[in-house]
């Protein structure tokens, strides 16, 4: 609406002259909003395929040893790190070369190694059995969804859970397939063998414990929600986490379960278990370390800047805890207390820690290797894994 | 501004977040049937915006043969300003009316489609940004990760088969189509019309790029929002008048047998003004049908 100018002096003839004009300024304005309106809306459409947009995966795979190294992944390659120098090479995937192309997209599973091959699960959904040798990929395994959890070997038979629902186990040497197991929902997660069993969780609310040598269920756990961290087998006991935010125990015979914790956010992490304790790490930003045998927590929960992802490690004595945004804990495993900490690395941090002789490997987002002073938490170097030779 | 972003989150994210995922439940586990159902609530919580929208958007529409009237008869641009803003305060119209409804929604779509966002994931890494935003009570966190498949859709990826791009384009087309008013000079001609091909252009282009279930969300609030306009502008929608382009017929005043009765133009009849004005006043059909109903009414 237009306004009167307001005044004893203003005649009609002026009051008119003064409408038009704002008329004409009122549909000038009309114009300008109706167009400014459409250029914010590209503006936004733009802006929102660029922060809406598909997010990449980045993957977790930790860092594994190895004979003359370690092998560390960055995003889609794995590098093999000589610890003397420092270096780091490419192992996978191969250089172009005669071979398939090869396109793992991202690497989250830990591999699986023996003294000649790295068994690597890759994003792509594949299996790859790399010689540590010549890099050349002997043989794959192709399934249909993408690969996420970790590798495990157990004598001559590789294990490997997939986003298909399928748990594979496949021979070392040739990459036959002994067996596949089909699960209700995706396996996010390493299996763990224990004997002639093993264990793996689905994000189908179970924990599975199957015979290794024919993939037959020997019994379920249900829980509340989907598993996506790997379980842990200690003795007699089976713990595991899982999304419904619930530590459990179970008797790895029966599946029955022994007791069960509840923190205030999902457990995505594998457990560590040593001493009779349980340390695990939860999405809720903190640290428990829960009694094996009944579940009581040993020591009040240790608060973190953010979520734990990684799994905590003991490294001398010292209870190492990296969360998300790369904070580093010292902890005495004891009771809880602050040795160090929190250090703030240089990115954020979602792969396991890896305790090589004294020091500690931590691999952050941005594609460096740590190596880590356990009792200090100073770092002793850098290693670039963008940096190849 | 980091309170800016908490605010919004808190407000606006995080509740849409939780909400669909309490939807995906209660739909039995189904993202894609939450993301419609929650399209649905969300259409209905802004109709009072849409409302006022679609309101204003009618009343211009309802004035344009009067508009073009002005136009014939005057030929000085302030007089004619002058008598069209006249105009437009007897009839107690705001020519921004219609902006203001659409500008308020933006935020209310963009806490949506970061919703969406964190719903879907689409990555490992994703589940544990969702980890941080949903309420700590066990019926929505023990809901994820959720299901992300839907037909043929990887709700998390874009649709690579293009049915559900074209399904957005066309949708948004026909919206769009349905509240372009008939303008009265070339200039807003040409810009209407590049409002009616860019707007569902555009966006059938982005829903090339983002996870599909935000292109589900488009092509359902298009469905919702061409379902709402049909049943509160009326239910004599014009299939074939519905696909003339708008502006074919130039803004110069048309033959006097042509033009619509100026006492229906002064009390239209709900349902039938926007769209005669949105094919531009070309529709024989509609004004035969307007001049039967007037014969009808003559004859009581």
């Amino acid at each position: 609406m237009t306004r009167c100018p307001e005044g004893p002096d203003v005649s009609r003839e002026t009051v008119r002259r003064w409408e038009a004009g704002a008329s004409l300024r009122g549909q000038r304005l009309a114009r300008g909003l109706r167009l400014w309106s459409l250029t914010l809306l590209v503006a936004a459409g733009f802006l929102l395929t660029s922060c809406v947009g598909i997010a990449s995966p980045e993957g977790w795979a930790s860092p594994v040893a190895v004979p003359g190294g370690v092998l560390a992944a960055n995003e889609d390659k794995l590098l093999l790190v000589d610890l003397d120098s420092g270096k780091a090479h490419r192992l996978f995937p191969p250089e172009d070369g005669d071979g398939e192309k090869v396109n793992p997209i991202a690497l989250y599973g830990t591999p699986a190694v023996d003294d000649d091959r790295a068994y690597v699960p890759a994003y792509d959904g594949t299996l790859y059995a790399v010689e540590l040798e010549s890099q050349t990929v002997a043989w794959r395994l192709e399934t249909d969804g993408p690969l996420i959890g970790g590798a495990t070997l157990s004598g001559e038979t590789v294990y490997v859970g997939s986003s298909d629902g399928k748990l594979y186990a496949v021979d070392a040497a040739t990459g036959k397939l002994h067996w596949p197991f089909q699960a209700d929902d995706e396996i996010w997660s390493a299996p763990a063998i224990a004997g002639e069993v093993v264990y793996v969780t689905s994000l189908d609310h179970r924990v599975y414990s199957l015979d290794a040598a024919t993939g037959q269920i020997r019994w379920t756990f249900t829980t509340a929600a989907g598993v996506g961290s790997p379980p842990v087998v200690v003795g007699e006991q089976v713990f595991v986490g899982s999304l419904d935010s619930h530590m459990y125990a179970l008797d790895a015979a029966t599946g029955e379960e022994v007791w069960s914790f509840e923190a205030g956010n999902w457990f995505l992490t594998r457990p560590l278990v040593a001493g009779g304790t349980v340390y695990a790490g939860s999405l809720d930003h903190k640290i428990y370390a829960l009694d094996a045998a009944t579940g009581e927590p040993r020591w009040s929960p240790f608060e973190t800047e953010a979520p734990v992802r990684a799994s905590p490690l003991l490294a001398g004595g010292v209870l190492m805890v990296v969360d998300r945004e790369g904070n580093l804990y010292g902890l005495d495993p004891s009771d809880g207390a602050a040795l160090y900490g929190p250090l703030l690395l240089e990115s954020d941090v979602l792969a396991d820690p890896l305790l090589v002789g004294d020091e500690v490997l931590v691999s952050t987002t941005d594609g460096k290797l740590l190596r880590i002073d356990p009792q200090t938490g100073r770092r002793l170097e850098t290693v670039d894994l963008r940096e190849t030779e | 501004m980091d309170i800016i972003i908490y605010l919004f989150n808190a407000v606006l994210v995080e509740p849409m977040t939780n909400a669909l995922v309490v939807l995906t439940r209660v739909l039995f586990g189904n993202f894609a049937l939450a993301i419609i159902a929650f399209t649905i609530i969300i259409r209905a919580a802004t109709w009072p915006l849409t409302r006022t929208q679609l309101k204003a958007s009618r009343a211009m529409s309802t004035l344009q043969p009067k508009i073009q009237e002005i136009q014939k008869k005057h030929k000085d641009p302030k007089r004619r300003s002058e008598e069209t803003m006249k105009l437009y305060r007897e009839a107690g119209v705001n020519p921004m009316g219609c902006l203001f409804p659409m500008l308020i929604q933006f935020p209310i779509w963009i806490g949506l489609y970061q919703s969406i966002r964190f719903t879907l994931g689409g990555t490992p890494e994703s589940l544990i940004d969702l980890s941080q935003r949903l309420y700590p009570w066990s019926y929505i966190r023990n809901a994820a990760p959720l299901e992300d498949t839907f037909l043929w859709l990887d709700l998390g990826q874009p649709d690579t088969s293009l049915i559900l791009p074209i399904l957005v384009g066309a949708s948004m087309w026909v919206q769009q189509r349905m509240i372009t008013p008939q303008a009265t000079d070339e200039r807003q001609q040409s810009m209407n019309r590049m409002m009616l091909w860019m707007m569902p252009l555009m966006f059938a282009w982005f829903s090339m790029t983002v996870p599909s279930g935000l292109a589900l969300y488009w092509a359902a609030t298009s469905v919702v929002g061409i379902s709402m306009q049909y049943f509160y502008m009326g239910r004599k929608l014009d299939l074939r008048t519905l696909f003339t382009l708008p502006g074919a017929q130039p803004a110069r005043p048309a033959p006097q047998r042509e033009q619509a009765p100026s006492g229906e133009a002064e009390q239209p009849e709900e349902g039938e003004e926007l769209v005669g004005a949105a094919v531009g006043g070309s529709s024989g059909k509609s004004k035969r049908r307007k001049r039967r109903r007037g014969r009808r009414r003559g004859k009581r």
